[in-house]
């Protein structure tokens, strides 16, 4: 079936029906099929979308690894993951035998061409047995070093172009790169063998509903939009901050860091998000664009800005959650003199109409003391303190601030001033809150289902471009040379706490202090 | 009051004077306000006034478990007007509660109000005076009307003029579905802006998905506009009303005009039109079934060249799921398995609740389908 928007016109039975399209008949294939992501994350929402109807019924799931495993073995495999990971609740349990019979199994290494042959004739035999049409979504659930060479060798077996008729896709994880120059050349050879429209970037970010109601909560409503520009907004923070540690990524991370593995996507998509322009529709690459045009408007780091508005910072030993836990340097598979940052905070200009003079504070965090991701934006105060007469009163009252809170209590805050109750004009903050939980009673869906079913659908919106990810590497570039070049800055922090000193001076330098979260 | 809660927190259902309700749930919620050190954080939220009318000794019943059905999904005020035609008097009474249920998240208790109105058979005409006093400000208002959709009947019409904006029925639960649907059908259009949720329609979601899904399960699927042939089973004696709602459904999607109806000792047909191509529809029934009869399979034969391409969804044993079998010309057959929504009309009312505007492929549904029980008149 072509990949076009267009088909959804031909069926006129579909409107109005919750699920707008299914999927074309399509063959799925992981690449790192024995791996952590596949067992967690992709194994329990495919099997989530089986049961509840969402994927086609011509549908198959092929795993490639390394390790020589029997498709029984893989099946039992996927089994227990889904059984730890996922929902295989009693009644979903007899689903699962169904399920099971869709997933087969290839044994090869990532550089071995005859692996890719054996692949080959699965598809085709699937085509055959299960009818589905030539489609394929090869998912690269591996490191990222595999990427370029599962590229190559999917376009030197042609399993990269589609027959006529058919779609050919390629899902890519984070992280796309480790900096500038890496993501332009990942692209570059991704771009060899795929289309840019083939190829689907996973920010996992994106699939979540919170993060997707940013854009209705701003576009969807009339009241909040006129208020989101310079003329109000004292500045905007972005917070992700989280209470694990490395959990056993100890080598991945320590070659990685804060940066390289929050802020540059998650947080940059936050960022965009909160900040871009209305698109002219809610097609993707209307979207996209409009975050494009606002990363390209965050001013550039100079060495010297790198210094002065990006902290970097390490944690050492401390208690969390109500246990002692150990420094960065002393987890397994840290280097003992790793100079990698596990807290990142930034000071980012947007230099446009909407937000000149408004500065962006991002945090990020490992083994802080609450595990939030929030956006606030902080406005002005009132022009004049008109209740003065009590000098305390206007000091206990916060600014007012809209909060949105992608995780957890997922939901929006306003906090604003009220009267306390009593004699004297005494003013207190107050919030009013949203939360989705109250409101809407169901927990929001994982996002890898929502992602795996828009990439089995095509659609692009909830996807990185590869101009987006070349940009937000722009802006980052700067501050991974200089702190590349310069052994100095490195600040520590203990395990429970806040972050550094450092990134509190960031703030305060411009009069304002963090949010208390 | 003898019904037991079954929420994960619930005050003692007490009497209250119907004048007094507000200011005992004011009260009330003062002192849970206080008291949740014992309870856990409780959070009062308002998102809708919903009003359950009936008239047998099941609403209660029925309070009690759309109470348990909406407290998550749609928390605010849930008045159940209970009347009595058995009953003598001239005093309505109020037993009210506070209902919470713990979000997904566990951490707080989400709380509604359930207000029972019990109402004498004399006073059933001032109930939208008592509604009136009791409704939370600035809410929409939903009205479930449970048993037989009586559209002409007075209370009906004034408390779907003038108090709520959204309507809930079953047009299933009459015993002349034809008739039921040719009223609904002229209410509807009398009433172009009222959203309208029939629990029969919202059963047929799953049955829509299904038929749907198996014109897009092969690359080269022929399109519903093929169709020649389509074919209806129920359960029970008679063709229901979801059976001719879905066949007024395919009509006015796919632009089919009826040109005749005629009825048999098992089944009734009905012919259509369309672009001067003929297609032929059967509703039978089995006569061992129950006291409503109930869409059982749908069975669809499309042209495709010389061949047929042929699907069937049919109601699994075990009637909470559905299955679909496509047998597409030179393909493998496939099966496919999907859920039927919960049975209780409750969880229905909770889902039908999301939508706040009239759909308008309900109401082309239903008007087809009322034009195929007028040519069965």
């Amino acid at each position: 079936m072509a990949d076009q928007w267009g088909e959804l016109e031909r069926n006129p039975l579909r409107e109005g029906l919750q699920q707008a399209r299914t999927p074309d008949p399509n063959c799925f294939v992981i690449f790192g099929a024995s791996g952590d992501l596949t067992r967690r994350k992709l194994m329990p929402a495919l099997f989530r979308l089986y049961v509840q109807g969402l994927l086609p019924s011509r549908f198959s799931v092929v795993g490639v690894a390394r390790r020589p495993l029997a498709d029984d073995e893989f099946r039992e495999q996927m089994r227990q993951a889904v059984a730890t990971y996922g929902t295989l609740r009693e009644e979903a349990a007899g689903r699962w035998e169904r399920f099971a019979a869709l997933l087969r199994y290839v044994a090869s290494e990532f550089h071995d061409a005859a692996g890719y042959q054996r692949l080959g004739q699965v598809l085709a035999e699937e085509d055959e047995h299960r009818g589905t049409g030539g489609n394929r979504l090869f998912y690269l659930a591996t490191p990222p070093d595999a990427f370029p060479v599962i590229a190559l060798n999917l376009g030197q077996a042609g399993l990269a172009r589609p027959a006529s008729g058919s779609w050919t896709r390629i899902v890519v994880e984070k992280p796309f790169g480790r900096d500038l120059h890496s993501a332009r050349e990942l692209n570059d050879r991704l771009h060899a063998f795929f289309e840019e429209h083939q190829i689907f970037r996973i920010d996992h970010y994106l699939g979540k509903e919170t993060v997707q109601n940013i854009l209705v909560f701003r576009f969807g409503n009339a009241i909040f939009e006129p208020l989101w520009n310079r003329r109000y907004v004292d500045h905007v923070e972005i917070t992700v901050a989280e209470t694990v540690g490395v959990e056993g990524r100890g080598a991945y991370y320590d070659a990685t860091g804060a940066l390289r593995d929050m802020v540059q996507n998650h947080m940059m998509q936050l960022l965009a998000l909160t900040a871009m322009e209305p698109p002219a529709t809610f097609a993707a690459d209307a979207v996209r664009d409009e975050k494009v045009k606002v990363l390209r408007s965050i001013r550039p780091f100079t060495p010297e800005q790198v210094r002065t508005d990006a902290v970097r910072a390490r944690y050492v030993p401390g208690l969390v959650e109500g246990r002692l836990v150990p420094g960065y340097r002393q987890e397994e598979g840290v280097a003992p003199d790793s100079t990698t940052p596990t807290y990142v905070a930034l000071r980012l200009m947007i230099d446009n109409w909407r937000w000149a003079g408004v500065p962006f504070y991002l945090r990020h965090g490992k083994r802080l003391p609450k595990r939030v991701t929030e956006i606030a934006m902080v406005y002005n105060r009132p022009p004049l303190r008109l209740f003065r007469e009590r000098d305390d009163a206007s000091d206990r009252v916060e600014p007012n601030t809209i909060i949105l809170r992608i995780q957890p209590d997922e939901g929006i805050s306003l906090k604003f001033a009220a009267k306390a109750p009593g004699p004297a004009m005494d003013l207190r903050s107050v919030t009013m809150d949203f939360l989705y939980s109250a409101s809407f009673g169901i927990s929001p869906p994982d996002a890898y289902e929502r992602l795996l079913l828009d990439a089995m659908l095509g659609d692009h919106t909830l996807f990185t471009r590869s101009d987006e990810v070349e940009v937000a590497w722009s802006i980052l570039q700067p501050i991974l040379e200089e702190w590349d070049r310069s052994g100095e800055g490195m600040a520590i922090y203990e395990a429970g706490t806040w972050g550094p000193s450092a990134a509190d001076d960031l703030i305060a330098r411009d009069h304002r202090r963090w949010r208390q979260l | 009051m003898t019904v037991r809660p079954v929420f994960g927190f619930a005050t003692p259902v007490e009497p209250v004077a119907v004048g007094a309700v507000p200011q005992y749930l004011t009260t009330l919620w003062q002192r849970l306000t206080r008291e949740q050190a014992a309870t856990g954080p409780l959070t009062p939220a308002r998102m809708l006034n919903l009003v359950l009318y009936g008239e047998d000794d099941a609403v209660p019943e029925t309070a009690e478990r759309l109470a348990a059905s909406v407290a998550a999904l749609h928390p605010g005020r849930l008045i159940a007007v209970q009347v009595d035609r058995g009953r003598g008097g001239t005093e309505m009474t109020a037993h009210v509660s506070v209902r919470c249920v713990p979000d997904p998240t566990g951490q707080r208790q989400v709380c509604s109000e359930l207000v029972l109105l019990t109402v004498p058979a004399a006073l059933r005409r001032y109930v939208p005076h008592a509604l009136c006093a009791l409704l939370l400000p600035d809410l929409p208002v939903a009205l479930w009307w449970t048993g037989t959709p009586r559209v002409e009947d007075p209370l009906y019409q004034r408390l779907t003029a003038d108090l709520a904006s959204r309507v809930l029925l079953d047009s299933r639960a009459g015993d002349q579905p034809p008739a039921t649907l040719r009223a609904l059908a002229r209410w509807c259009a009398e009433r172009p802006t009222v959203a309208l949720g029939d629990l029969a329609w919202a059963r047929l979601h799953p049955w829509r998905q299904a038929i749907a899904d198996c014109f897009d399960q092969v690359n080269s699927s022929p399109p519903p506009a093929r169709i020649r042939r389509v074919e209806l089973i129920s359960d029970g004696v008679g063709v229901p009303a979801d059976a001719l709602l879905l066949l007024g459904w395919f009509a006015s999607r796919l632009a089919w005009q009826v040109k005749g109806a005629s009825q048999e000792p098992d089944a009734v047909r009905v012919d259509f039109l369309c672009d001067g191509r003929r297609v032929q529809a059967r509703c039978g029934w089995v006569t061992d079934a129950q006291a409503l009869p109930t869409l059982a399979a749908i069975r669809v034969e499309v042209a495709l060249g010389s061949e047929a391409f042929g699907f069937e969804v049919h109601r699994g044993h075990d009637v909470n799921v559905v299955h679909t079998h496509v047998t597409p010309p030179g393909g493998p057959r496939s099966a496919r398995t999907a859920g039927l929504p919960e049975p209780r009309d409750e969880a229905l009312v909770a889902r039908l609740l999301n939508a706040s505007l009239p759909d308008p492929l309900y109401r082309a549904a239903l008007d087809r389908a009322a034009q195929i029980a007028g040519a069965l008149a």
